[in-house]
Order: structure tokens, then C-alpha cells, then sequence
């Protein structure tokens, strides 16, 4: 399966990596193991165990059709903005604060995944970020930023 | 007799107020976990460690135990009626529970599960209050080479069970240990794998990973695609089962809940696995197997006991070796931790309190939610139709909070979206996360234990082989492998054409 074939790869620089980064921590000997010991080890069995699945999957011949439709490739492209805007969450978490992020958040997820009217998006995602907010600062005590909203 | 005594005084401490309330607020989250197909119960204790964070850690702890043995209740609850499983350990639950729930015996489907866990749970909670503080005595007389060789056959023992690819679960293992030894080397000091980044020099925080794994990673999944489930329409009565339904049932309950408890015990079961066996042992065992699948309430009840009494069994090595055998207990473990109390040998001598506070806990929890179960099924009903977009938003935002407010650190939040990236990716490539997470949590005393054994032995690894417990240990681990490798090739064709399900 061409999948197992990119991730297999992908953990095989992995592990070459950490054997490589091992051997500069030093590994030390057998009856005096260094700081390194323990994570080559770690990269031995993990390029042990991509080069087995690489064997794997040339020599066991994938039968599994990719039956993928138009509709689920659609799906894994909204995905990627998803993340995408996630990453741009955590960048601007602590200067929008948890309110103003949490809503412009779910306002992409309903405008991304489900397309209703846009006020009452807007009701849903107000909602959902000030009750979260709310419950979690006032009644569990968590410590949320403020950001911008903190100024007023 | 002494164990009775010390039960006693559990039910003193549980008994209190704000340890019922605890409980029974553990108890309500749990099911409403597991009533959601969406989050598992894994990624529930995850999310709400947080909010347990500010009480006292009996209270902490009787909540989170009450989360996980709530789920189990209520992942039935969504297995009978949406015939889709709320938790992983529920899957068996589906293949007679909906058929029933189709003819119009939800009531008795749902109302036997519940009495089902309710028996076996109280049962092996007795079992627990018998085996572990036996099991913490001998475990006294462990050193280094035997926790090595303990932690190592529990690790290989959870790649085994894993679902899918053994290469796959090996690589995620390895994965998880080379992660556990990011931040300062506990022997030495030194600093590993942090490239000048302060956020990695402590090393790397579990508990958004967990949650990225477990949590985040299902949003992406429910995102992309559409969930399907037909909530059951007809009206769901006469939850009570019929005397013939208890004549078919009270041997299977006992039988699986006896099987499930022992099962746990072993080192590196999840409940999944016994759930499954034991579907399969009470087919065997049936007058009737052939009417296994089309409804029959015997094959409800038996792995709904089983599930129960097994989360009840991986108790025993958590809390009298500190040796956390499956993902849940590794949450449990992070909270012992976040309270500065490291489970082991000496725990239970050492905080009675907590540890009989707790077994006590979890007998009224099953008081608790047999009550509040069979009243409360509609409610549940309601909470399953919840529009699916939204439950992922709030879902997503849990996480969020989850993952940022232990630390306060911005890279949690990193860590956390990066962790549900993979834990996607993972699902639909076959890896599953569990190998990862156990590897990650065991890590640094897998490596300081080996580490201490070989300075102790002067580099020889002879001395995993000449102590006897440790030799014992060692040799499982072998057949376990040798089992691998002989079933190896034909799982690995059988996992290439299954490799899209997941």
C-alpha cells in the first residue's frame, strides 16, 4: 500500500535521525550507559521495524482498491485549512485572547463543513466561546487569556 | 480480614459529601463521555484533568476513576441504539444489542447491560480490595532488572493486542520511547533532543498529546467524514428485564465478569480485547450459537459485564506495581503524578486514604450509575442528537482548554494541534496511537531501570536471565515475540487489505 510505503519512509529518516543525534549525545558502554543509549536503541527497532513493513508491502501485493469518491478528497482539502487555521490559533492565542479565537474558530468550522444562515453562525459561535469561556474561567477556575478583550 | 477493615474505612472516606458529589459529577461525565461516539473516554480524563487539577487529590482521583468506569456504561448506551460503538470497548455490544433494539427490546437490551457492569463491577471490586495489596507486598522485592523486565512485557504484550499491524504498533512504540527521552537525562543531567528550546528542555508534556491523539484526532475524522447513525425512533420501554431474560443471562455475567477481572490483571490488556474473547467464549458455550448476531440478550450482557470488571482488573497493577498497563490508567497515573504521588509498591500502605477512598468510590459509582442509568436513557437519546458539527466544535474547544491550561504554554497548544494531525493520519493509515502513548509514559523508567540493571551487572545482560522473577518475565516476552513473528506474515497480508477500515 503506497500509504505504509510514504509513512514507512518517513519513519525510516526518523530513525536514522535520532540514531545519528544518539551518537553525539554519546552512547556510552554497556556497563556505563550514556544519555544517548537508550534513544539508539529506540532508532535500531524503529529501522528494523519501517524496513520489515517496507518488505511488507512490496512483497504482499496491496489488494485494497483505492475506492476513494470526489466527495471524501474534497473533504481532506477542507481539512488541511482547517489545520492550517488552527496553527493560526495558537499564533494569535495569547494577543486575541481565548474569546475572539475560539469564535472566529467555529465560525470557519460552520462556514467550512455546513453552510446556514450567517447570523445564525454567528449566534452558534458567540455562544459557544463566551459559555466556554465562562464555564471554565468562572466555575473550573482555568486560566484563559484575555488578549485584546482584556483592555476594555 | 485486614483488607475488610481497611475497605471499611474507604467507605468512610467515600461516604463524605464532597467525595459522593465528586463521584457522582465523575459518574454523570463518564457516561455522557460514552454516550458520544465521538470521544472516547481516554481523550474525556485527558480533557478534564485540568479541572481536577484544583481539588484534593482524593477527590481528583475518585472523579477521573468514575469517568472511565462511567464511559464503559454509557458506550453501550450509543452501541444499542445508533449501532455505533460510544468506546472502543464496546463494539461487541452492537453486533446484538441494535438487532434488539430493532425488534423493539431496547428497554431490556439497555436495562440488562447496566445490570450486567453493575454485578461484575461490584465483583471485582471485591477482587481488587483481595489482590492488590497482595501484589504490592510481593512487588516490594522487586529491583531494577525486575521492573525492566515487567515494564518491557507490558509493552510488548499492548503492541500485540493492538488492533491491526504488530510492525505498525512496534513503530509506534518506538516512537513513544524515543519521545519519552526529549528534556534533561535523569542519571546524568544532561540536556537531550532540546535544541535550544525552552519549551522542549522539561520535556515534552504528555496530557496534549493524549489529547491530540485521542480528542483532536476524532474531530478531524468526524469533519471529513459525515457521520452516519439512525438513533432508533421507537420509544423505549420497560427497561426491566423478564425473568427468562435474567435465566439467560446471570451465568454469562458471571462467567465473563470473572474472565474480564483476571484478564485485566495481566499487564497490557486493554478492555477491548477480553470483550471480544469473551463475545467468543459465550458463542462457544451457547445451546443456541447460531442465534449469536440476530439479538440474543446473552450476548449483550456477558461482554457488557466483561468490560467492566476488566477496567476494574487493570486497576491492580496501576496502584500495587505503579505500572500503568493501558491508556486510560497512564491518564490516571498522570494525575497521581500532578499530585506528587508516584504509584508502587508501598502506595497503598502509604495512602490509604486514596486507595481505599477510591475502591470504595467505585463500588457506590456503580450504585450511582445503575440509579441514574436506566432513568436517565432518554436524556441520553436527547444528547445523541446533538447536531454533529457543533459536538466537534465544542469537542475542539475542550481540547483547547484541556491541552493549554495545565501549563499555561503556548507550545501545549502546538503540540497539541501537531499531536491531532498525526493521530488522523495515524487512523487512516492503521497506527494505532496506544503503543505510543504507553511507550511514552513508561519511557524514562524503562531506560533508567535497564540503565541501573546494566551498571548493577557491569554491562552484562545476564542479568535478566539469572534472577528468576526477572527470567520469567524475559520469557513471555519471547513467546509473545516468537507468536509475532510466526503470525506475522499472515497479519501482514490480512492488514493490507484491511488498513483503508480504520
Amino acid at each position: 500500500m503506497i500509504g505504509d510505503r510514504i509513512s514507512g519512509f518517513f519513519w525510516f529518516l526518523f530513525g536514522l535521525f535520532i540514531l545519528k543525534e544518539s551518537f553525539r549525545l554519546k552512547t556510552g558502554v554497556l556497563s556505563q550507559p550514556g544519555p544517548g543509549f537508550f534513544s539508539l536503541l529506540g532508532g535500531i527497532l524503529l529501522l528494523v521495524c519501517t524496513t520489515i513493513l517496507f518488505l511488507q508491502s512490496i512483497l504482499f501485493k496491496s489488494r485494497a482498491v483505492d475506492s476513494k469518491e470526489q466527495g471524501e478528497k474534497k473533504n481532506h482539502q477542507v481539512l488541511i485549512y482547517l489545520f492550517v487555521a488552527l496553527l493560526a490559533y495558537a499564533l494569535l492565542f495569547e494577543f486575541l485572547g481565548f474569546i475572539l479565537c475560539t469564535f472566529f474558530i467555529v465560525l470557519l468550522i460552520f462556514g467550512l463543513f455546513e453552510h446556514k444562515k450567517w447570523w445564525s453562525m454567528l449566534i452558534t459561535a458567540a455562544l459557544v466561546s463566551l459559555a466556554s469561556y465562562t464555564i471554565f474561567t468562572f466555575l473550573l477556575k482555568s486560566e484563559l487569556p484575555k488578549g485584546v478583550l482584556g483592555l476594555f | 480480614m485486614e483488607s475488610f477493615q481497611y475497605l471499611l474505612h474507604g467507605f468512610a472516606v467515600a461516604l463524605q459529601p464532597v467525595y459522593l458529589l465528586y463521584c457522582f459529577v465523575g459518574v454523570l461525565a463518564g457516561t455522557l463521555v460514552g454516550v458520544l461516539p465521538a470521544v472516547g473516554p481516554v481523550a474525556a480524563v485527558a480533557l478534564l484533568l485540568p479541572v481536577v487539577y484544583h481539588l484534593d487529590p482524593i477527590g481528583g482521583i475518585i472523579m477521573l476513576a468514575g469517568i472511565n468506569y462511567g464511559a464503559m456504561y454509557g458506550g453501550s448506551t450509543t452501541s444499542i441504539l445508533v449501532n455505533v460503538p460510544g468506546e472502543s470497548s464496546s463494539v461487541v455490544t452492537c453486533l446484538d444489542g441494535y438487532p434488539m433494539a430493532q425488534k423493539g427490546r431496547a428497554g431490556p437490551a439497555l436495562g440488562m447491560s447496566a445490570f450486567g457492569s453493575f454485578i461484575a463491577g461490584t465483583l471485582s471490586i471485591v477482587g481488587l480490595s483481595l489482590f492488590a495489596p497482595i501484589l504490592g507486598r510481593l512487588a516490594l522485592k522487586f529491583g531494577s532488572p525486575e521492573y525492566f523486565s515487567l515494564m518491557l512485557m507490558s509493552l510488548t504484550l499492548v503492541t500485540y493486542m493492538v488492533q491491526g499491524s504488530m510492525i505498525k504498533a512496534l513503530i509506534m512504540a518506538s516512537a513513544g520511547l524515543i519521545l519519552s527521552t526529549v528534556g534533561m537525562d535523569t542519571i546524568t543531567g544532561e540536556i537531550r533532543f532540546a535544541y535550544n528550546i525552552l519549551f522542549l528542555q522539561d520535556g515534552i508534556n504528555i496530557i496534549p498529546v493524549v489529547i491530540g491523539l485521542f480528542g483532536l484526532r476524532e474531530v478531524f475524522y468526524n469533519l471529513q467524514a459525515t457521520f452516519q447513525g439512525n438513533v432508533v425512533k421507537s420509544k423505549i420501554k420497560g427497561l426491566l428485564p423478564t425473568l427468562q431474560d435474567w435465566k439467560d443471562s446471570i451465568w454469562p455475567i458471571l462467567r465473563c465478569g470473572t474472565f474480564g477481572f483476571f484478564m485485566g490483571i495481566l499487564p497490557g490488556i486493554s478492555p477491548m480485547a477480553p470483550t471480544l474473547l469473551s463475545y467468543g467464549i459465550e458463542k462457544k458455550l451457547s445451546k443456541h450459537p447460531e442465534k449469536f448476531g440476530t439479538g440474543v440478550i446473552e450476548a449483550v450482557a456477558g461482554p457488557e459485564a466483561c468490560n467492566n470488571a476488566t477496567v476494574c482488573g487493570t486497576q491492580i497493577p496501576l496502584f500495587s506495581l505503579g505500572i500503568p498497563t493501558n491508556v486510560m490508567n497512564t491518564m490516571l497515573l498522570s494525575a497521581l503524578m500532578i499530585f506528587g504521588m508516584t504509584p508502587g509498591p508501598q502506595f497503598i500502605s502509604k495512602f490509604p486514604d486514596l486507595f481505599w477512598g477510591l475502591v470504595a468510590s467505585m463500588y457506590l459509582g456503580n450504585v450511582l450509575l445503575l440509579v441514574l442509568n436506566l432513568p436517565l436513557i432518554p436524556l441520553w437519546v436527547k444528547v445523541l442528537k446533538i447536531p454533529h458539527i457543533l459536538l466537534n466544535c465544542l469537542i475542539l474547544v475542550f481540547c483547547i482548554i484541556g491541552a493549554y491550561s495545565l501549563q499555561h504554554q503556548l507550545g501545549d497548544l502546538y503540540l497539541l494541534f501537531i499531536s491531532g494531525l498525526v493521530g488522523f493520519l495515524g487512523k487512516k493509515l492503521g497506527y494505532e496511537p496506544a503503543p505510543l502513548i504507553l511507550a511514552f509514559i513508561l519511557g524514562p523508567r524503562i531506560e533508567s531501570s535497564l540503565r541501573q540493571s546494566l551498571i548493577i551487572s557491569d554491562g552484562s545482560f545476564a542479568i535478566f536471565f539469572t534472577r528468576p522473577i526477572t527470567a520469567v518475565f524475559i520469557a513471555v516476552t519471547l513467546c509473545i515475540i516468537i507468536a509475532a513473528i510466526v503470525g506475522l506474515t499472515k497479519a501482514g497480508i490480512k492488514d493490507i487489505g484491511n488498513a483503508e477500515d480504520f
